[in-house]
């Protein structure tokens, strides 16, 4: 009697537990909800539309990581890799090209009178100083920098992965530690020329005679031509430029974020190709292009001839100042002409 | 030859970290590197999506593109990896990633940002398969012992998944029609250049 | 020449001032993304 009892509760007990399993499975017995319980949940392309990149909270300390995606990354790719290359190249050789026609047509801007061998303080010596730091500093900036841009393209074929990451990782802290040196000089470009790259009328006319190189004859000019205070306005704008871009990309998101990011290096790299260029025909003019006039920079004198052709004005303004235009020698004046 | 994607579905994703801390063990990942993290949108508020991210070894990956000194690679089931060898720690491969996958060990980038480390696939490195020298560079290499990324492996709701792209797709592709919903595969228009029916 | 040359000394000096100052700055990630708890 008392195991009939136990085999009945036993199956009882197993009928009782199949029925609860059998009801205990919905996808047998019902169709699949059609409430979607996430319904005022964003969604992915919404959010890109609104904002163009989505952005959420992290655990992370590293509170930059919050940005999920960021499409625009792609967009600032095609930038480096195809819009500048393009933009620099057709600029620097584009500049090349010009010099080099220019140089076999039109030739050595002569001194029309010959040199007279008697000499006049053009550029002191601190002057100098600081010309020539700026001046390395972008050669070997510049150089670096290309390295960035074209490196992978123009020199890895050459030199292979490793001697190419070797050089672009010496050429990198180069680049970034020279930036110093080349913003301190810049700045005292800035400071040290200020008063005599102010334009003024006779700017106007040096330019509509073109400055006598593409024009005729010896259009006057105080210490700096037209010429001269463009590139002294370029340096100290586009130097300023590339200075603070420049530090942002050193100091990642220390100021900005993604986006700053990427437009901080756009600036930097336009900005630096083209002030490549325009550097190239600073190269060219103060060597090759004019007799007499990588001695201003080199020794600091100038011929007086070629002070009389090409900056007249600022040949009287100096005799005036000394009282006898024929100096052979002066004494270092104050840095601030 | 298969198509290795990453999919994570954002109606399942709970924040849990399980992807995360997974990914930190299995690769040794040194501290203050990410090579996975959750963003939650919307936290706290009604309709909060978290989703996990890490990279998503995009089609034609924009990190390759630009970098500098062509240090990345593709393998053939289309995982990007990189050698950390021949970065030079520029940070440009951060500025190009949809994703911010890169992660570099300083944060200054005075010099360098240091090697750029990331998430791998858990398939390491251009280094021997399996060796010790990729182990301390790269991290584990799963996929070489025919293995998956563990932070998909270690997913409690299952909604990261990791493999081949058609199969995940079409996992996550019945998810949807049973369920009735589905936010869609998040970065997948942006990584793969493809949507996902959701 | 020797305002080139001294340019040139001056110009590596400054670098490596940097390069000495900055060095000093930098700060590895495991400890600006990590609080002191956590740092054995």
């Amino acid at each position: 009697m008392a195991s009939f009892a136990r085999y009945l509760r036993f199956v009882v007990g197993a009928l009782a537990f199949s029925f609860m399993v059998a009801l205990s499975m919905p996808a047998m017995a019902q169709q699949p909800s059609q409430v979607d319980p996430a319904a005022r949940a964003v969604h992915e392309q919404q959010l890109l539309k609104e904002f163009d990149r989505i952005q959420g909270r992290v655990t992370i300390p590293d509170k930059r990581s919050d940005v999920l995606e960021q499409p625009a990354g792609r967009e600032w790719q095609y930038f480096h890799s195809v819009t500048l290359r393009w933009i620099g190249g057709i600029a620097i050789l584009g500049m090349l090209a010009v010099l080099v026609a220019f140089y076999l047509t039109r030739g050595m801007v002569r001194i029309q009178t010959g040199r007279s061998g008697r000499t006049i303080v053009r550029f002191s010596g601190f002057e100098r100083f600081v010309h020539w730091m700026t001046a390395v500093c972008f050669v070997i900036l510049g150089i670096s920098g290309l390295n960035i841009t074209f490196g992978r393209p123009l020199l890895l074929p050459l030199i292979g992965f490793d001697a190419f990451s070797e050089w672009s990782q010496w050429a990198k802290y180069a680049h970034n530690y020279l930036s110093f040196p080349f913003t301190i000089g810049v700045i005292l470009i800035f400071l040290m020329w200020l008063a005599g790259n102010i334009p003024n009328k006779v700017d106007v006319e040096w330019l509509k005679r073109g400055g006598g190189i593409v024009g005729e004859g010896h259009p006057p000019a105080y210490r700096f031509n037209a010429g001269q205070k463009a590139i002294y306005w370029i340096v100290v704008l586009g130097g300023g430029a590339v200075a603070i871009t420049g530090y942002q990309l050193m100091f990642p998101f220390y100021v900005t974020n993604i986006e700053g990011m990427q437009l901080a290096q756009a600036v930097h790299a336009i900005v630096s190709v083209l002030f490549i260029a325009v550097m190239l025909a600073h190269i060219y003019i103060g060597t090759i292009g004019m007799e007499g006039a990588f001695e201003a920079m080199g020794e600091g004198t100038v011929d007086l001839n070629w002070a009389k052709e090409h900056h007249s004005l600022w040949l009287d303004e100096e005799s005036a100042r000394t009282g006898t235009g024929n100096v052979r020698h002066q004494p270092s004046s104050t840095p601030a002409e | 030859m298969a198509r290795m994607k990453f999919l994570c579905d954002a109606d399942r994703c709970i924040e849990c970290n399980a992807c995360v801390t997974a990914c930190k063990n299995e690769n040794e990942v040194p501290w203050g590197i990410n090579r996975r993290r959750v963003v939650t949108i919307n936290d706290g508020k009604p309709g909060e999506r978290s989703i996990s991210m890490a990279c998503m070894h995009c089609t034609d990956a924009p990190c390759q593109a630009v970098c500098p000194v062509n240090c990345f690679y593709t393998t053939e089931d289309g995982v990007v990896l990189h050698s950390k060898d021949l970065c030079i720690g520029c940070g440009y491969c951060f500025y190009a990633c949809p994703f911010g996958a890169p992660q570099y060990p300083k944060v200054g980038n005075f010099g360098s940002r240091g090697k750029m480390d990331k998430c791998t696939f858990c398939a390491g490195g251009p280094e021997a398969d399996g060796s010790k020298a990729e182990y301390e560079k790269y991290g584990a290499n799963r996929l070489a012992e025919g293995k998956l990324p563990l932070c998909a492996e270690m997913c409690s709701t299952k909604s990261l998944l990791a493999g081949d792209g058609e199969i995940i797709a079409q996992i996550y592709k019945e998810r949807v029609t049973k369920r009735g919903y589905g936010s869609g595969a998040w970065g997948w228009k942006t990584a793969y250049r493809e949507t996902i029916a959701s | 020449m020797k305002a080139f040359l001294l340019a040139c000394c001056c110009t590596v000096i400054i670098a490596l001032v940097a390069v000495g100052s900055l060095n000093v700055f930098q700060e590895p990630v495991s400890v600006a993304f990590s609080t002191s708890g956590v740092r054995l």
